[in-house]
């Protein structure tokens, strides 16, 4: 053979080769089940996007009503008076603030004192009161709302009377030994016991004899 | 309310724009992208998962669809891509198997048995020949024989120049070519 004739042959077969090599069909339907595949993940997508909206929303709504019970909550710990007194207290100490130190007498004798008590560390007098005044309650013990118990225990007593009678009311013998003293310690002597006369004027006499007459 | 309707009306109307623009990619170019994933991977089976991975891909990103000008080099683009990243995983995977690329072609009638099994032969020995050269010769002269591809896509694919494209596939035919005759030389 030839070898240009062979070199031709394989370039032949390369060229060819090379279009096979590539030149594939796929199966029959590839789009069709490209495009069934592409459909159920959009389905799920837009499904997973329902989801995630849903537990958006319910996560939303159970953080407003977190928030709303948990303000109600601190209302309901801090009761007004107390709120006032604080306040009251923080313009007090504004107020001391703001008009400065009391006014000083001039005096030899307390000129070495209060050089030392310049050379003393300033307190801020908003620290000093916070530290040293509490807040004073309107009532001591603070006003709270009645349990649950408590206020059925009310309830009860107000319907039945006869049962707050009954409570008021001693029982015999638990009550005798403290109320009354013992008959040992009850002073019995006679002796020592002056009876004085009874000393009735005559005119009243005469008057309750007419009267009864 | 009449905005928001009307904001809720377009919204689905560019998703169903969407949906119909990537519904005629997949009708007109799904069989360029099986070919690309198969001169990458050469199984069918693994092409065809590609194929559906590549357009589950194109679906995430489907807004994008309609500002693209040249949409076959933009696919071609991601299935290279996405064909390239399964056959390093299928590599990792399968290290040592060098039968799972192999191909079965059927008989077609009419065709003499000899000349067929010739012809399978042959391509069993070109396949060896290409999956032997080095890869940056093998993707230039791959991505060249597939006829729907121009040079100018098949340089913006590897990121190289168009020039660089056709050295690369000049200089890989020519080593297929001093192999085969050293191969078939001595028997003919």
């Amino acid at each position: 053979m030839d070898p240009n004739d062979k070199t031709r042959e394989i370039d032949q077969w390369l060229e060819s080769g090379l279009r096979q090599y590539t030149n594939i069909e796929p199966r029959t339907g590839l789009e069709s089940r490209v495009l069934a595949k592409l459909q159920a993940e959009h389905n799920q997508i837009a499904s997973g996007h329902r989801w995630w909206w849903a537990i958006g929303t319910a996560t939303a709504l159970a953080a407003i009503v977190a928030a709303v019970w948990l303000g109600e909550s601190s209302r309901e710990s801090h009761p007004p008076g107390m709120a006032e007194t604080s306040t009251t207290h923080r313009e007090e100490a504004h107020a001391l603030v703001q008009s400065g130190p009391p006014p000083q007498i001039a005096h030899p004798a307390t000129d070495v004192a209060r050089h030392e008590l310049a050379h003393r560390p300033i307190h801020d007098p908003i620290q000093d009161l916070a530290a040293n005044r509490a807040p004073k309650l309107d009532q001591f013990p603070s006003r709270r709302n009645m349990s649950k118990e408590e206020s059925l225990l009310v309830r009860r007593l107000l319907v039945r009377p006869l049962l707050i009678e009954r409570l008021n009311e001693p029982s015999g013998e638990e009550a005798l030994p403290e109320s009354t003293p013992s008959p040992e310690e009850v002073d019995l002597s006679i002796g020592s016991l002056e009876i004085s006369p009874l000393e009735t004027p005559d005119l009243d006499i005469s008057e309750s004899q007419t009267n009864q007459k | 309310m009449i905005a928001e309707s009307a904001m809720a009306g377009g919204a689905i109307a560019l998703a169903q724009q969407d949906d119909d623009l990537l519904e005629t990619a997949v009708r007109e170019h799904a069989r360029l992208v099986y070919r690309i994933a198969y001169s990458v991977l050469r199984n069918p089976a693994d092409a065809e998962d590609a194929t559906q991975e590549i357009f589950l891909r194109v679906l995430r990103y489907r807004e994008k669809m309609a500002g693209i000008h040249d949409q076959k080099a933009w696919l071609a683009r991601i299935a290279w891509r996405v064909a390239v990243q399964r056959r390093k995983t299928m590599a990792k995977a399968a290290a040592g198997t060098e039968e799972a690329g192999k191909t079965t072609t059927l008989i077609a009638p009419g065709h003499e048995a000899d000349r067929v099994l010739l012809e399978q032969e042959r391509s069993a020995v070109l396949e060896r020949l290409i999956s032997a050269l080095p890869a940056e010769l093998r993707d230039a002269l791959v991505l060249s024989t597939l006829e729907e591809i121009a040079p100018r896509e098949v340089a913006a694919m590897l990121g190289i120049t168009e020039a660089a494209v056709r050295s690369r596939s000049f200089r890989a035919r020519e080593i297929l070519r001093e192999r085969l005759v050293a191969l078939i030389g001595p028997r003919n």
